[in-house]
């Protein structure tokens, strides 16, 4: 069945989306481990379209925000409204109440907005003025920012970007799939054109498979190895966090899971690593003018590379 | 008299070929037992060393199937869909509480033999 969401999944997405099935993949992953997404790329790699795509596939209930600077909080949780027939002040769920969340362009709306989401994105719940409200099962945010703006954004603080699972860069395309996604939009494309393919009942019983996916002593035991080697890396200010440990241990556990596993091995760890840690590290700028690597996705390569794993 | 003695001399001759060959024999046969490892992690463990001495480039932190992608551009004479069988089986054990495979692959024995033999040789292929 694992197997066959992924596939099922993957081919739906791509009849609409070209050349994103590593990154559809990484959202289900994501989804599957109950974790929210930042997606990063330039104007016009598809980001609202995969996120848009891929929400309409697995039949849960979908929000779109568009962040902008004059965004309030109100405008994302909620709030109290007056109701003058009952005289009382009611809740007015706002846009994170439903199953997957689009944030598009997060990084545009202040502070006090991205703030907002903090709640909600590590206690799955909203409160306003006292009032605290669980949010649906699954909740997932899928973001997404550009990172070439510097003009009117607002960067997301070390702690939002460490409450997002997994970062997932979308590059320009390839050379022969630029080709085809110019072929396949010389008609409508549209979110709209790609079917639920997952249905709700299938993906809690994933969510129960991927919650019992084993994961040896040895494998935490080279997690925590990990981790602290990165922080030990006297070229990085902010290395992993243990809540960052906590994320990547739960996505090896979803990919093992659509790998037709139950149970984790190092591979997986050494997949998703960069997806999970890279930014969230944060690298110390004396030791990158001394001349040193200033790629954070090279640096965390080269502590994969010198941490053994169980064999 | 030189009849005797040429017979005595032929017969020391038989007699010494016999113990020669009987020892190279005993050799041989302690060596290929030697060689062959006692259980399934000792064949993956004299994996791991052959592997190390034949892709020196191969970083502390390697995995089983990142090692396994090197050998596979080799074109070595091994059965790699047995190999890698095997190696699904063992990680089942090593790291999903799976049953311990009883049986030790002979293709993972050869794989450690041939890329121990071979060492950095296999490079210029």
């Amino acid at each position: 069945m694992a197997q066959s969401i992924r596939d099922r999944l993957i081919t739906e997405v791509s009849k609409v989306v070209i050349g994103r099935e590593q990154e559809a993949e990484l959202l289900l992953v994501c989804l599957l481990a109950r974790g929210h997404v930042l997606l990063e790329g330039v104007p016009g790699v598809s980001k609202t379209l995969l996120a848009k795509t891929f929400a309409r596939c697995v039949s849960l209930g979908y929000g779109r925000v568009q962040f902008t600077p004059d965004m309030l909080p109100l405008d994302i949780v909620g709030g109290f409204i007056f109701n003058m027939k009952t005289r009382e002040f009611d809740f007015k769920k706002g846009p994170v109440f439903t199953n997957i969340l689009l944030a598009d362009e997060i990084n545009r709306a202040p502070p006090k907005v991205q703030s907002a989401l903090l709640e909600a994105m590590q206690e799955l719940q909203v409160t306003v003025e006292g009032h605290t409200e669980p949010l649906p099962s699954p909740f997932m945010i899928i973001a997404t920012q550009n990172p070439v703006e510097f003009q009117g954004v607002y960067p997301l603080p070390e702690g939002q970007v460490d409450r997002f699972m997994a970062r997932v860069d979308l590059d320009y395309p390839a050379k022969q799939v630029e080709h085809t996604i110019v072929k396949h939009n010389l008609s409508k494309v549209d979110a709209m054109n790609a079917e639920p393919v997952v249905s709700r009942a299938e993906l809690e019983a994933a969510l129960e498979k991927v919650a019992v996916v084993k994961v040896s002593e040895e494998i935490l035991d080279y997690l925590v190895e990990f981790s602290r080697a990165s922080r030990a890396d006297i070229r990085v200010r902010l290395g992993a966090s243990p809540r960052s440990i906590v994320h990547l241990v739960h996505c090896a556990r979803a990919y093992a899971f659509i790998q037709g596993r139950d149970f984790v091995i190092p591979d997986d760890i050494k997949y998703l690593a960069p997806y999970v840690l890279v930014h969230r590290l944060r690298l110390d700028r004396s030791a990158i003018a001394k001349g040193g690597t200033v790629d954070a996705r090279a640096i965390l390569k080269e502590t994969l590379d010198k941490v053994k794993p169980p064999r | 008299m030189l009849l005797d003695e040429l017979l005595n001399f032929n017969s020391l001759l038989s007699i010494d070929v016999a113990i020669y060959a009987a020892v190279l024999a005993g050799y041989l046969r302690m060596r290929q037992v030697a060689f062959r490892p006692p259980n399934p992690e000792k064949a993956f463990s004299l994996l791991e060393r052959s592997l190390q001495k034949a892709f020196p480039e191969l970083p502390d932190g390697f995995t089983w199937r990142e090692a396994m992608r090197q050998v596979e551009a080799l074109k070595i004479d091994v059965d790699l869909t047995e190999v890698g069988k095997a190696l699904r089986q063992y990680e089942a054990w090593r790291y999903g509480e799976s049953v311990k495979p009883e049986e030790i692959n002979a293709e993972v024995v050869r794989l450690a033999k041939l890329l121990s033999q071979g060492g950095g040789r296999w490079h210029s292929q």
